[in-house]
């Protein structure tokens, strides 16, 4: 890129993709470096591919995963597996994680990205993989297609919104209000078309089991993708020690700039039926029972989150009207679960512990609402019909908010509990 | 290029999701059909269960937001809509619709457009004629290789033309099969 100082994130990667320097609006062809699907979409897009008569252009960087029908609640979704599995030995693909969790979640956990990667997946939440400092986006089955014979895909560089943490969560606050919070400010197409580049002093004190929630969630913001500035707690993640990574340059010409104070948030919640209309947790106190309470997915089934809802869960019961459901992120999350002796806990106050994947989340299996009920979920989306019937309500909220509104059965700010607790 | 709506014109808000246009309970091999799109559209609002061939859609902003499931274009190309137009879409659903063969074109004064055709889109110049009402739509042209894949129906006829051309450049030995 000469001597020109480095651009946006976006612009550095595909930048170094493209060999030379790239400019918003303009449209490039990039090489991918891991191309994700699962038995959703998977299967569709595997025997449109065969179609073409071609062979996979490298099964090596092909990432297949069965994760939303774990285990399968029909007879169509077990079909959808049963040829996922064909589908991958056929194609002599060796990376793949079957009943393991959330895609997104497991490629994480697997050491495949690095930073700078491109990454699509067909999958919106593929930009999760933001957090570990890759270019990721979701596509759709027809353009996985493409990436399949030919593995490149065409981007439009993104315009970048740089937003800057600084100052440490209050007790009871985490990244999903965060999220949260940039939804209730930028609102669902806020973002759109641009990348979301996280970065700031207070980077340093959030685990990269937070940041990959902030890069989760940038598709509800409209953006492309959610990128997290590179450091050594993201090299340590994935078990490298040294990596010639883009990093986040503060001067770069950032179309907007988010200045946030971590400190002054406070627990939030989206209501039904949108991630973007956002109030605090206070201001439902005592107006929303729940009969669900999920905490799980892609966004919200980290260990960082069972630690949350831990430490309100602790020593209290889930309200005899609800059903605590939690499905770790992965096997990984579910032994550390065992080991830190947090299974314990969620089992002993009454949680619902269903296998590693993608839960409840996307309505398709465990954990389908009534006509009229209302559920309080940490993961994404709370779209009508999202968790698998459009006469019930999605709230979202963080999980140690999901864990308060369960023990008292209506949708409660977690700070309250956690003040009780600390006496 | 030029597209053609003959039917009427649905309108809709902001923000419908992939949720509403594809229910996921209907996303498996056996499971997926235009139907699918019906029903979840005719939860929001039952009368948009009559949507037929050479209809469109005109709607607000961020159309196709959430989910990466083609389903949702696939299916709206299927029910023979013969586009979509939005104050703006959500990008996925964007490339989405253009991959498999459906026109979407981005306006800002969708309110002005009439409930019904004839009208007549240019995506190449960008323009939306209302015949019956004297009027013209201007928006901005789409990019060439962008019309080149509708054009072609999609994206999985314009890769066989990419890939025979690609072929021809090969050693045969990398294209058995």
């Amino acid at each position: 890129m000469g001597d020109q100082a480095p651009g946006t994130l976006a612009q550095q990667i595909l930048g170094a993709k493209t060999g030379r320097a790239v400019q918003p609006g303009e449209i490039v062809e990039v090489d991918v470096d891991i191309a994700l699907t699962h038995e959703v979409l998977g299967p569709l897009t595997f025997r449109r591919f065969e179609e073409l008569g071609v062979e996979l252009w490298d099964p090596d960087k092909v990432y297949v995963t069965i994760d939303h029908f774990v285990p399968a609640a029909t007879a169509q979704q077990a079909e959808n597996n049963r040829v996922t599995e064909q589908m991958v030995a056929r194609h002599g693909i060796r990376h793949t994680g079957f009943y393991d969790g959330p895609s997104h979640q497991t490629l994480a956990e697997s050491g495949l990205v690095r930073p700078g990667h491109v990454v699509v997946g067909t999958d919106s939440h593929t930009c999760m993989a933001g957090a570990l400092g890759a270019f990721a986006t979701g596509i759709g089955s027809t353009e996985m297609v493409s990436v399949f014979a030919r593995g490149r895909i065409w981007f439009r560089v993104p315009e970048a919104v740089l937003v800057s943490v600084r100052g440490r969560f209050a007790p009871g606050v985490a990244a999903k209000d965060v999220v949260l919070h940039l939804l209730s400010r930028l609102g669902t197409d806020g973002a759109t078309y641009r990348s979301l580049e996280f970065g700031g002093p207070a980077l340093a004190d959030l685990p990269v089991d937070e940041r990959l929630v902030l890069s989760n969630m940038a598709v509800e913001l409209g953006a492309k993708t959610g990128l997290v500035d590179v450091d050594a707690a993201t090299l340590a993640y994935l078990g490298i020690t040294d990596h010639a990574s883009p990093r986040l340059n503060p001067d770069a010409r950032y179309a907007d700039r988010i200045d946030l104070d971590l400190g002054g948030l406070e627990p939030l919640c989206a209501a039904p039926h949108s991630p973007g209309n956002v109030r605090p947790v206070a201001d439902f106190a005592g107006t929303v029972p729940v009969q669900q309470a999920f905490i799980g997915s892609c966004t919200g089934g980290r260990i960082t989150d069972y630690r949350a809802a831990a430490a309100v869960l602790a020593g209290r019961r889930v309200h005899p009207a609800v059903r605590l459901i939690v499905t770790p992120g992965s096997r990984k999350v579910y032994r550390q679960l065992v080991a830190e002796g947090l299974l314990d806990t969620l089992l002993d106050a009454g949680a619902i512990v269903e296998a590693p994947g993608c839960g409840p989340c996307a309505g398709l299996q465990a954990g389908v609402l009534a006509d009229g009920e209302n559920a309080i979920s940490a993961s994404n989306r709370n779209f009508q019909g999202r968790m698998g019937n459009p006469k019930a309500n999605v709230y979202l909220a963080s999980p140690a908010t999901v864990a308060a509104s369960a023990v008292t059965g209506e949708i409660t700010d977690p700070r309250e509990m956690l003040a009780c607790a600390s006496k | 290029m030029r597209v053609e709506v003959t039917g009427r014109l649905w309108r809709l808000g902001d923000n419908v999701d992939t949720d509403i246009l594809f229910p996921g309970r209907f996303m498996t091999l056996g499971g997926a059909s235009k139907d699918a799109a019906l029903q979840g559209l005719a939860a929001v609002d039952p009368e948009l269960a009559a949507m037929a061939p050479g209809d469109a859609i005109v709607a607000g902003r961020n159309f196709g937001c959430g989910s990466s499931r083609e389903y949702a274009a696939l299916a709206l190309r299927d029910l023979g809509l013969r586009l979509i137009v939005a104050r703006s879409f959500a990008r996925i659903f964007y490339r989405n619709a253009i991959n498999v063969g459906l026109p979407v074109v981005t306006l800002d004064d969708v309110d002005d457009l009439p409930d019904h055709g004839p009208l007549t889109v240019r995506l190449d110049t960008g323009t939306i004629v209302d015949r019956a009402h004297r009027r013209v739509f201007r928006t901005q042209p789409m990019p060439d290789f962008l019309i080149d894949i509708i054009s072609k129906g999609g994206l999985m006829a314009h890769l066989h033309a990419t890939l025979a051309a690609e072929q021809g450049r090969r050693p045969a030995e990398a294209v058995t099969r």
